[in-house]
């Protein structure tokens, strides 16, 4: 019985060396057909490289096609657009096609490539897409007619589809601003696309105008005017035309944010002598519920993309601060705590994230930072480059608008919200009350 | 011959010599049982005195402290709380004598063997891990400085933007040649994805490109290299 049992544990003690010499083997750097074989991890992660040479035809139509595509995927977020200098293909003969290997020599990823033709005041835009590594096949073909009038609206169209071939969302090419554009003792409600194109006036009056604020559906635009000497909040159609009073409670009736369905507005009342954030209806500017009540001043409201939270700017606890409360009041919590004084949040409306911009003071001028209220994670967006004020993000979240006053040049700028190049500047001129309009409608 | 067969000969082999293990050691017993059949089982058991594996009855006593007295305060040297006592002054020690030689000092210091010809700085490095990726001298990081070097030249090139997906693990390879100059290069065993793929051949172009243009003699020791490929499974 003993002896059997012996046998049995010096059995078990071989199969199990065995075994595991065995399981061992593998480990061992491979020498066979593949020699030397050798991990190793850790790509460098940047920016896709994508060329968008200019079509060899010359003509100015065409030369503007390249030109605003080049700008639209530049500041996408997601792209590094090549430096045109440093293409070595024969754009005339390549014409619509690629071949790949001489766009590889450059570096490139991807290629953009377009076709226009002109008739009269009717053009035909055709837009391909190659990745380099997929050959001479376009891996996205487009094809878009109209007038002259509606050219850069295709390649802001053609560019969202470049974007959304890449990502699956829908980019923010083709959206608009809306600013207010200071002069001598005036200041008018502006908006134009978000590339600076197409700037027009929104309010018709010489009084001071301020803190504009799209509609969600990107119909109208809310904002102050002194127009009836009293800071009262008006509601205009996005085109322009006569604004509606909403709200002229005594005081001041400023910093509208609208709530995501459009039906409630975030606004700073004084009516009962302090500045303290309300809900009225978009519609008649009837109080629906007042969110503060603190001796300190609360302003410039700001209503989070799922409707749950407001942010807003304090000095409850002595400098201005950015805080965040519930959208029925309550539970505010303060949030920034770097600088000496932030102001002007504004919310990502990106999917799954709770991201706040605000400017803050940071030494002697204010800089637009973000802010991740989960990961506490923040990010600079501008540093020691004149005043910086009045973020807004786009309709994704992947770049956020801004105004700057000094520092080289007064306007209205946009940077990606990752902070990882620099901000590009879209508007000359003195600005303020930057509001990123809505995404524009897929066709 | 290829990675799946290696795996199986290694598996039949495996199998084959437990196998035989197992039957050698069951004939080796089998044998030992018959020669002793009427042998005593428990021959070779030790055998102790039965009143040692008696329990202990006496009664487990909680263990107690060893009384000791206080030790004696020490009074510090040097430092005394009487404020009129004078301060313990220690003799000055005796100062080193300035007529020492110092040539004999040196003398005895100086190398007893004539050593100008070896070689001088960094020890030379054994080839340590051919994985190694940094050139150090520590157990942890040693590694082969010429395969460190190709290595962190593959990294410098190798971008993947952050966009496109990173699933696949390609198999990017080269081949050296005794000059150190990279002859060929290759994505043996591409991942399927094809940006992925492509990235890992812009690498290895970049960093054939590279070295190529200022190569460094392939050690002795890493000869074998010319006769076989150098790969990297390439993860990102």
């Amino acid at each position: 019985m003993l002896a059997h049992e012996g046998l049995t544990r010096r059995l078990a003690v071989a199969v199990t060396v065995l075994l595991t010499a065995a399981a061992l083997a593998p480990a061992t750097p491979a020498l066979g057909d593949d020699g030397v074989v050798i991990d190793i991890t850790g790509a460098k992660r940047g920016r896709y490289p994508i060329a968008v040479p200019a079509m060899p035809s010359g003509d100015a139509s065409a030369a503007e096609v390249a030109s605003v595509a080049s700008f639209d995927l530049g500041v996408a977020g997601y792209f590094k657009v090549l430096e045109p200098a440093s293409f070595l293909a024969d754009l005339k003969a390549e014409q619509l096609s690629i071949d790949p290997q001489k766009w590889k020599d450059v570096g490139a990823y991807g290629v953009v490539k377009y076709g226009l033709t002109t008739s009269g005041g009717s053009v035909t835009l055709e837009a391909r897409l190659y990745e380099v590594s997929k050959g001479t096949t376009a891996v996205l073909s487009r094809t878009y007619k109209g007038s002259k009038a509606d050219l850069r609206g295709f390649v802001h169209t053609w560019c969202n589809e470049v974007v959304k071939y890449y990502t699956g969302e829908w980019g923010f090419f083709g959206s608009k601003l809306v600013f207010v554009s200071k002069g001598r003792g005036t200041s008018a409600i502006m908006a134009m696309d978000f590339d600076g194109h197409g700037a027009y006036g929104v309010s018709r009056n010489t009084s001071i105008n301020m803190l504009p604020a799209w509609s969600p559906g990107g119909g109208s635009i809310a904002f102050t005017s002194y127009m009836r000497n009293n800071p009262d909040l008006y509601v205009v159609g996005a085109g322009g035309g006569r604004p509606k009073k909403i709200a002229a409670y005594k005081g001041m009736n400023t910093g509208a944010s609208y709530s995501p369905d459009g039906s409630k507005i975030a606004v700073t009342l004084s009516r009962d002598g302090n500045p303290e954030i309300y809900v009225i209806s978009a519609s008649d500017g009837a109080v629906i519920s007042r969110l503060t009540n603190n001796k300190a001043i609360d302003t410039s409201p700001a209503w989070s993309p799922d409707g749950g939270s407001i942010a807003f700017v304090s000095d409850r606890e002595g400098s201005p601060q950015i805080f965040v409360m519930s959208a029925s009041g309550g539970g505010a919590t303060r949030v920034s705590f770097n600088g000496s004084y932030n102001s002007t949040p504004a919310w990502s409306p990106a999917k799954g994230q709770r991201v706040l911009a605000y400017a803050t003071r940071d030494g002697g001028n204010f800089d637009i930072v973000t802010l991740d209220l989960a990961s506490k994670k923040m990010t600079r967006i501008t540093q020691n480059e004149g005043n910086n004020e009045e973020p807004s993000f786009s309709p994704n979240g992947r770049a956020i608008a801004f105004a700057k006053t000094g520092g080289g040049g007064a306007g209205v700028y946009i940077a990606p919200a990752d902070g990882k190049t620099p901000a590009v500047r879209v508007y000359m001129g003195s600005v303020t009350g930057i509001d990123w309009g809505p995404a524009p409608k897929q066709p | 011959m290829k990675e799946p067969q290696l795996h199986a000969y290694s598996t039949i082999g495996t199998v084959l010599a437990t196998a035989g293990v197992v039957i050698a050691v069951y004939y080796a017993d089998e044998a030992a049982g018959s020669t002793g059949a009427a042998a005593d089982p428990y021959e070779n058991m030790v055998v102790i005195d039965a009143a040692l594996a008696e329990k202990s009855t006496a009664e487990k006593k909680q263990p107690q402290k060893e009384f000791r007295p206080p030790p004696e305060p020490v009074k510090p040297v040097g430092v005394s709380h009487d404020e009129n006592a004078k301060p313990v002054v220690e003799p000055d020690k005796p100062k080193p004598d300035p007529k020492v030689d110092v040539q004999s000092v040196l003398d005895k210091n100086r190398a007893k063997e004539e050593d100008e010809d070896l070689p001088v700085g960094k020890p030379e490095i054994e080839t340590g891990r051919v994985d190694g990726d940094e050139i150090g001298y520590g157990d942890k990081t040693y590694g082969d400085p010429f395969l460190g070097a190709l290595k962190s030249g593959v990294m410098r090139a190798w971008e993947f933007p952050e966009i496109l997906s990173d699933v696949g693990t390609p198999l990017g390879c080269i081949q050296l040649k005794a000059d150190g100059t990279i002859e060929d290069i290759e994505v043996k065993k591409p991942s399927g994805n094809a940006e992925l793929d492509d990235s890992v051949e812009r690498a290895l172009t970049a960093l054939q490109k590279s070295i190529n243009q200022e190569p460094k003699p392939l050690p002795a020791k890493l000869e074998y290299l010319t006769r076989m490929q150098l790969c990297w499974r390439m993860k990102v």
